[in-house]
């Protein structure tokens, strides 16, 4: 992502300004309020990524899974969402991915009060789940 | 981006996109399913390895997925077992893959193309 650092941090309100002093949000605060909301819907797998890779990131501490996967763009007034995620094989894609969009952006809007412009949510595979036995990419 | 979608604008602001993987991976389930197919072309045990490695290129030469707004138009190219009447293993396919990917997408397919590429013997029961 091309954002400066000084847009990762968001003014939460223009009243905490006034008031008591400016509240500010780190976008992966936002991030991992839209990570917990999307794994919890039911149909969704995980966050897209690419396995190898990420299994290594993840061993070395690196955070940069989730940053591909999961998309935040801090505005002036608003916050926009795009997230990339693998839902199970056989559930009916449009109907989970507008639960996908309607979570985030209640989840976002509820816990940071701030106001969510666009959801974007792009399915890029979809997997079965074996009852007892393993898929073929690890998941950690 | 490279990435080959179908957008469809959902009432809330933001689109939903399905990335062509999701039809691949829809027409090699319905493929494995349908009597008479016995592999989708090119498949091998180098192809099993290459997908455990999370690479799904080789299979998808076999399948080519071209998306539009609104419908989807696929290719596959399949291996049929010797003794079945490819006409009706064609169609079965066809039929197969386009409920399927309406039934979870929602999509409509304009087209499902078959090459029927090779006759394989079927495997013997030892």
């Amino acid at each position: 992502m091309a954002n400066t650092s000084n847009k990762k941090i968001q003014n939460l309100s223009s009243e905490a300004q006034a008031g008591n002093g400016a509240v500010k949000v780190h976008e992966s605060v936002v991030s991992s309020i839209v990570r917990k909301a999307v794994l919890g819907i039911n149909g969704v797998l995980r966050f897209a990524g690419n396995g190898l890779i990420d299994n290594i990131a993840e061993f070395v501490g690196s955070k940069t899974i989730l940053d591909r996967a999961i998309s935040i763009e801090m505005g002036e007034n608003s916050v926009s969402v795009e997230v990339q995620i693998i839902l199970k094989y056989g559930v009916f894609i449009p109907d989970v991915a507008e639960e996908v969009q309607k979570v985030i952006r209640s989840q976002v809007e509820d816990l940071t009060g701030f106001p969510v412009e666009t959801v974007n949510v792009v399915i890029m595979d979809v997997e079965e789940v074996e009852a007892e036995e393993n898929e073929e990419e690890s998941e950690s | 981006m490279n990435k080959k979608i179908s957008a469809h604008t959902a009432k809330n602001n933001g689109d939903i996109r399905i990335h062509e993987r999701v039809i691949i991976t829809i027409v090699r389930k319905i493929a494995a399913g349908t009597e008479g197919v016995s592999r989708i072309s090119g498949s091998s045990l180098v192809d099993n390895i290459a997908e455990i490695v999370g690479s799904k290129r080789i299979q998808d030469r076999a399948i080519t997925v071209q998306m539009g707004d609104s419908s989807v138009a696929v290719e596959v190219a399949v291996n049929l077992f010797f003794g079945y009447k490819l006409p009706e293993v064609a169609n079965a396919l066809q039929s197969g893959i386009r409920e399927e990917i309406k039934k979870l997408t929602g999509l409509d397919v304009s087209k499902v193309d078959i090459i029927i590429r090779e006759i394989d013997e079927p495997v013997e029961q030892a």
